[in-house]
């Protein structure tokens, strides 16, 4: 629809505010401590490799799955790789400068929040098997949606601490898309760390926490993230 | 069909009268932008200057991007104290962002972007909202920023005054999505994809509410166009 609009007539309209020269108005702003680029960039790669030690002290301190040891690493392989997969796409969403600097656009945006959650659910029925214990289904899934809640919560922490007051646009995307990462990458900790192997169970059990980690990182964009 | 509106609609606009009107006012060129398409190389180098953390850098800003950021404030929420006061806090707010400005991005959407979180978060608050409900806006019926164009006279300059005055409570009566997106466009100097990009929103949507308040202004205008044997 909007392809058939003609702009052209908008240069008819006269500004009623044009000025020759508006000159600033007031005395430059006092000037309180903000971190320069250097320092930002700096405080990225410390969060980056804060939440990663987060996630892998996780396995080897608090819980590991106790067949680890005896998996074919191809199945260890694919259960890292799905959620890292989906992780890395999310954050390419928050991370993207975009051609000026405002970040991808919008549209990339919805796209690179919804694909992740979308190809973790479908990768992971394609590839996993059915779930064995369907008695304790919700116990067990209930369970690990607590883990992950805490393994999602902690570096979305720490990003929505990073990235604060730098998005200057489609704040609300791009901390979602964050929420988003962090929860595939909790997803991706608890292939090392839960024991069950069942399609339904990962995608309810470590996946949902890709949703819930989106909701909550769009609720925190306009608060904590937004310039 | 679309047109590259960069090309056709932020650039000086060619001195052709009204269509829809026989007021005479000439459509002006945004003057400011004339002088800001020389300085945008140097106000994109004393952000990046800036935001790399030298910390004199800010000066340059300031002077160069201040005229910009405050009329777009002033376009945004017709009131020039509101103006002023947003663009204080605009500054503030691109000081303590100024790390996250990428090295070689354009300084003055940027600006603009952070310009319009600090506006919807001014309309956002209960107060203003409550006033807003029984001024409409609190934009309309308000005393003109800026008389008529001096090079004009006579007659000419009054119809001219009212046209900019209609174009004024017009703008003022739009909704917010529409009217910054019809500012941007139209007076920024802005290409739909960079206003796409300020606003957080599709080019598809940007256009539709560009020209929706296109559509209205036009209305508007029209109305006010004297018909045949009208004694105006």
């Amino acid at each position: 629809m909007s392809d058939d609009l003609d702009l052209q007539g908008l240069r008819q309209i006269p500004d009623p505010f044009a000025p020759s020269a508006l000159p600033p108005s007031r005395e430059l702003p006092p000037r309180a401590p903000s971190p320069t680029r250097a320092e930002r960039t700096r405080r990225r790669v410390l969060a980056a490799i804060a939440a990663v030690s987060f996630e892998v002290g996780w396995v080897v301190l608090v819980e590991r799955r106790r067949d680890l040891g005896s998996l074919p690493a191809w199945s260890v392989a694919l259960g890292l790789l799905i959620p890292l997969a989906a992780a890395a796409l999310a954050f390419r969403a928050v991370s993207s400068k975009g051609r000026r600097g405002l970040g991808v656009p919008t549209s990339w945006l919805a796209a690179l929040c919804t694909f992740p959650p979308a190809l973790f659910v479908v990768a992971t029925l394609a590839t996993r098997p059915p779930d064995a214990d369907a008695g304790h289904f919700w116990d067990l899934a209930v369970r690990c949606m607590g883990v992950t809640s805490v393994l999602t919560a902690v570096p979305l922490a720490l990003g929505a601490g990073v990235f604060r007051h730098a998005f200057v646009a489609a704040s609300t995307w791009r901390t979602a898309a964050l929420g988003v990462a962090c929860g595939a990458l909790a997803a991706a900790t608890m292939s090392l760390a839960c024991w069950h192997d069942g399609a339904l169970h990962i995608v309810v059990g470590h996946g949902t926490m890709m949703m819930v980690g989106g909701a909550a990182g769009a609720l925190l964009g306009r608060r904590i993230t937004r310039a | 069909m679309w047109v590259g509106v960069r090309e056709s609609v932020g650039r000086p606009a060619p001195a052709s009268p009204m269509a829809t009107s026989t007021l005479k006012a000439k459509p002006r060129p945004a003057a400011h932008t004339l002088a800001s398409v020389e300085g945008t190389e140097q106000l994109d180098a004393a952000m990046d200057r800036y935001a790399r953390g030298e910390d004199a850098a800010f000066q340059e800003l300031y002077r160069r991007g201040a005229p910009r950021l405050r009329g777009f404030l002033l376009r945004l929420s017709g009131d020039a104290a509101l103006a002023d006061d947003l663009a204080q806090e605009a500054f503030l707010r691109v000081h303590r962002a100024r790390g996250s400005f990428e090295a070689g991005a354009a300084a003055l959407p940027w600006i603009f972007a952070i310009a319009r979180n600090v506006f919807l978060d001014h309309a956002r608050h209960p107060h203003v909202r409550r006033a807003a409900g029984d001024a409409h806006a609190g934009l309309a019926g308000a005393p003109p920023e800026r008389e008529a164009p001096r090079d004009t006279q006579g007659d000419e300059a009054l119809m001219g005054s009212e046209m900019l005055a209609i174009v004024r409570d017009t703008l003022a009566r739009l909704p917010v999505l529409q009217r910054e997106a019809f500012i941007l466009v139209r007076f920024e100097g802005l290409s739909v994809h960079e206003a796409a990009e300020v606003l957080g929103a599709s080019e598809g949507a940007v256009k539709i509410r560009a020209f929706r308040a296109y559509e209205a202004l036009r209305a508007a205008l029209g109305q006010a166009d004297p018909k045949p044997g009208d004694p105006r």
